[in-house]
């Protein structure tokens, strides 16, 4: 929110029900479109891919198919090296700081290789979205623990300055106000020192970032296919709300210009596939399975 | 079905306004990077539980590729010889080659590409595709001459076409901020 001069919270706000409403739509009518022309159709012989509703819908469209699949392939496999990246540096992170274990073993590229021959490949492999289940709740829960732990750190000061943590951290990860705005205080610390709507260069930035926070739709038709249509159209609110806070989660901890770039990149995916994993929770419930 | 995306929402929320009421302007893009590495126990058990999550979602992804990509290699029918083992052995293929891949590069070497390929090819999934499907669907007709699908609203196609255009917009937006921070 503040990188590049900064956004205000409200406005931030409005960008995210904007991004998340077109979000939410298009993964409405990507549904639609596949209830119209594979399900009320009977269409045999279909896949569960984008290209699948495409070649139905569009003039000439089996003409055109590979356009949707190259498409979604380009979008996933560059989010999924990214995903390994991480993998591998967080994980790598994690090991190397375990004395006892041989040298080889605390390396990046081991424990990146091995996490990705176990558990990921068999996830991987897996032919049903609901079968991931277990480990998208797993997911979840190391979700609810993180946010548990945000709270924590705010309400018990240890970050603050002459907090536990404070003087441990370099100078750049420490606290610090807003440039140009007063700092007020109060229960929601620098939440509240900029305008509401406030905007600078930094609301380009948010823009380009919402804009395609929301990219699940690689996996909108699998999914549109197996939800009744009650639920879909049951939780167009709940989706708006979801999308809309999934986004300023993401502008309000941006507040380095130079950081915009990957690591926020991640956390925009993160929260995409937060959302997945609830729609899957939704599933079992819309099917009481 | 709202209660789960509901959830979603809250959690969301609740990250946003406690990682920036702690640390302002220091707030970290991924914000356990503003939490100490080791001295803070809850923290290395927060980034633990985060590569969890990101080692669980991996799989949502990749069923998204695995379609899109035997969709395109016309694996995904029926009839197909083997078709099991083929796409098995694909996905197990593609599983190795991206975890070499990222092997040999780090997150922030990936920043500049990974910023336009997401730029531009998630513009065109999330609003370009969807707009060039709504308004060739809402103009069909079945037999007897109704519309197959009923709009969600009035003046939905014109709606479409905009966001055809935004999705240029932001496609090409996205990738010029994308080279502007790589060449920083």
């Amino acid at each position: 929110m503040s990188a590049a001069g900064g956004t205000g919270a409200a406005l931030a706000t409005i960008i995210l029900f904007v991004f998340g409403f077109l979000s939410w739509y298009s993964l409405v009518t990507w549904a639609r479109a596949a209830d119209v022309v594979l399900v009320k159709a009977k269409a045999e012989n279909a896949g569960e891919s984008l290209s699948a509703v495409w070649e139905r819908v569009l003039p000439n469209g089996k003409l055109t198919t590979y356009i949707p699949d190259l498409g979604c392939v380009a979008l996933t496999i560059g989010c999924l090296l990214f995903y390994s990246a991480f993998i591998g540096d967080i994980f790598g992170s994690l090991v190397s700081g375990l004395t006892g274990l041989p040298d080889i073993l605390r390396t990046r590229w081991f424990v990146l290789l091995l996490l990705h021959a176990f558990p990921i490949l068999p996830l991987c492999l897996k032919k049903d979205l609901s079968s991931l289940k277990y480990s998208s709740m797993t997911g979840l829960v190391g979700i609810f623990y993180t946010i548990f732990f945000v709270g924590k750190r705010l309400t018990d000061g240890t970050y603050a300055e002459g907090g536990e943590f404070f003087d441990l951290m370099p100078s750049k990860f420490q606290p610090a106000g807003l440039a140009g705005f007063p700092q007020k205080g109060g229960l929601l610390g620098y939440v509240g020192d900029m305008p509401p709507f406030h905007y600078g260069k930094g609301l380009l930035v948010l823009s380009t970032m919402g804009c395609v926070s929301y990219a699940c739709h690689y996996n909108a038709v699998k999914v549109g296919l197996v939800q009744p249509r009650s639920c879909l159209f049951a939780r167009v609110p709940a989706d708006i709300v979801s999308h809309t806070c999934a986004l300023l989660a993401v502008c309000l901890d941006d507040c380095d210009s130079s950081s915009t770039s990957w690591s926020s990149r991640i956390e925009l995916f993160q929260r995409c596939r937060v959302s997945w994993l609830l729609v899957l929770v939704e599933r079992r419930w819309c099917f009481g399975s | 079905m709202a209660a789960g995306i509901g959830g979603t929402a809250l959690v969301f929320w609740l990250m946003m306004i406690l990682g920036f009421a702690t640390f302002g302007s220091h707030s970290q893009a991924l914000l356990l990077n503003n939490y100490h590495g080791s001295q803070d126990i809850m923290a290395t058990v927060a980034r633990v539980f985060t590569g969890i999550a990101i080692i669980s979602g991996y799989a949502l992804m990749f069923a998204g590729l695995k379609a899109a990509l035997f969709s395109f290699m016309k694996l995904d029918r029926p009839g197909v010889e083997k078709r099991d083992s083929k796409q098995n052995t694909i996905s197990a293929i593609l599983v190795a080659a991206i975890a070499t891949a990222a092997c040999f590069v780090t997150e922030h070497e990936l920043a500049t590409v990974i910023g336009i390929v997401g730029s531009v090819f998630g513009s065109v999934v999330i609003y370009m595709f969807p707009a060039f499907i709504n308004i060739n669907l809402l103009r069909q007709k079945d037999k007897k001459g109704n519309p197959v699908a009923k709009p969600f609203f009035p003046g939905e196609i014109l709606f479409n076409k905009i966001m055809a255009v935004f999705g240029v917009v932001f496609a090409v937006l996205g990738t010029w901020i994308s080279l502007a921070e790589g060449g920083h």
